[in-house]
């Protein structure tokens, strides 16, 4: 069901976001990302130095985003959007809803975030992009975090990353790399808390590998790297496989098979990502 | 196609504003397979030619940048197009058009109007089902022109 309405969602969004050439933001197509998790431009899982959207040095745009996780003992839903300010600064804010199945609750986070380039260009010039970034998190359900022996409710991971597509780079395609390196205490990215006893925040580290096979499709790899806090419950990295289908710059789609290893004492949580992005054009 | 007829002498913003013709060599392409390659997957000089024509028609519809062949002599801007994507893919012509931070002096080109007319020139190469690679492959070399074109302020 939830399928259907996010399919039924990209039909009409496509349309109604349906542009003139004139009207569209000028990256080029692809180059301006998915939205992660958490909201911020970026894969799924890891956030890029690519400001998301697709306005260019002159332009303001907006992506409004879904996503869905299903793995073996939690689903994860997550909205967001985010504006891109003349290819400079990226603004974001997001909700995720955690269900647990085994206790048949739901915990909810929001997040804000901001990112800025701090230098050089993805697609162009020699040196990669170089983004700062921030993410503010409150997790709204407290109770389960502290039970597990998590510090606080909110928290903030500071992020810096370096992002370059090399066109024409492997058997004639192009080729994205992201590399980030977060300091962090969140714990599965802050859904159970903040730090815990005795546990200082920690530089973790991610990255992602894209192809392009043509224009309009991409394939690639994540891996985020995490803390562990929590004595009771190990924590794993990430990691997932995906595919993204790029039909147009109104609209894409990101689908993924991701494991997330163990989470809140429950093993081997691996299931289908799936996100929709919609675009707008130029804003200003 | 009424627009592009409209437009008149001056400037371009890939080709070059100087009147020479592409000077062709003669077996060079025997000598240089490797270099020449992507010349011939773009369908050799009467691909590159078929490219440059489609790009001018979908040029006209591109309102974000059609004004700065406003006053362009499109005949000139062709010819010197061609040389120069000819050039820059292996294949046997010179270009000898003026530098690109000539041809965009006082242009005040912005990354958005360069990704835009990249994306027409690819948008006119998949019309004309040139394979992906190709296209790849000629983006990568007009890119690196970038920096050279984006704001050239002074006159």
């Amino acid at each position: 069901m939830q399928a259907l309405s996010l399919g039924l969602l990209v039909v009409s969004g496509g349309r109604a976001l349906a542009l003139d050439e004139g009207l569209q933001g000028s990256k080029l197509l692809g180059t301006a990302g998915a939205v992660n998790i958490e909201g911020s431009g970026g894969g799924g899982l890891v956030p890029w130095a690519f400001i998301g959207g697709y306005g260019s040095d002159d332009e303001v745009a907006a992506t409004v985003s879904a996503s869905m996780t299903s793995v073996d003992d939690f689903g994860l839903r997550t909205t967001g959007l985010l504006v891109g300010f003349h290819n400079r600064l990226e603004l974001s804010l997001a909700k995720q809803w955690l269900r647990v199945d085994p206790l048949a609750l739901t915990i909810t986070q929001h997040v804000v975030g901001a990112k800025l380039r701090l230098s050089g260009d993805v697609v162009y010039g020699t040196m990669p992009q170089f983004s700062a970034g921030l993410q503010y998190k409150r997790n709204t359900e407290a109770t389960i975090p502290y039970a597990l022996g998590a510090d606080d409710n909110a928290g903030v991971d500071v992020y810096l990353a370096a992002s370059k597509v090399w066109l024409n780079a492997l058997l004639g395609r192009n080729l994205a790399l992201s590399a980030t390196a977060r300091y962090t205490e969140a714990n599965q990215g802050g859904l159970l808390g903040f730090g815990a006893v005795g546990e200082r925040p920690q530089l973790v580290g991610e990255a992602s590998l894209a192809i392009f096979l043509n224009r309009y499709w991409a394939m690639g790899v994540e891996y985020r790297q995490k803390p562990d806090n929590l004595a009771g419950v190990r924590e794993h990295d990430w990691r997932d496989v995906f595919i993204g289908w790029f039909p147009s710059k109104s609209v894409s789609i990101v689908t993924a098979y991701t494991d997330l290893g163990s989470v809140a004492g429950q093993k081997q949580q691996e299931g289908l990502y799936l996100s929709v992005h919609l675009n707008t054009g130029n804003l200003k | 196609m009424a627009l592009l007829i409209s437009l008149s002498g001056g400037f371009g913003l890939l080709g070059g504003c100087a009147t020479q013709t592409p000077i062709m060599h003669s077996g060079t392409s025997a000598s240089q397979p490797v270099e020449d390659e992507l010349f011939q997957a773009l369908g050799g000089l009467e691909g590159i030619e078929n490219i440059a024509d489609q790009f001018l028609y979908r040029l006209a519809d591109n309102d974000k940048v059609v004004h700065f062949w406003r006053n362009s002599n499109i005949e000139r801007f062709r010819t010197q197009f061609v040389s120069h994507l000819c050039d820059l893919s292996g294949g046997p012509c010179v270009y000898e058009g003026d530098t690109m931070e000539a041809v965009h002096r006082g242009m005040d080109i912005r990354q958005s109007h360069f990704n835009s007319v990249a994306e027409t020139l690819v948008l006119a190469m998949e019309d004309l089902h040139v394979p992906t690679a190709a296209i790849n492959g000629l983006i990568a070399r007009l890119a690196p022109l970038h920096d050279a074109v984006r704001s050239q302020l002074e006159n």
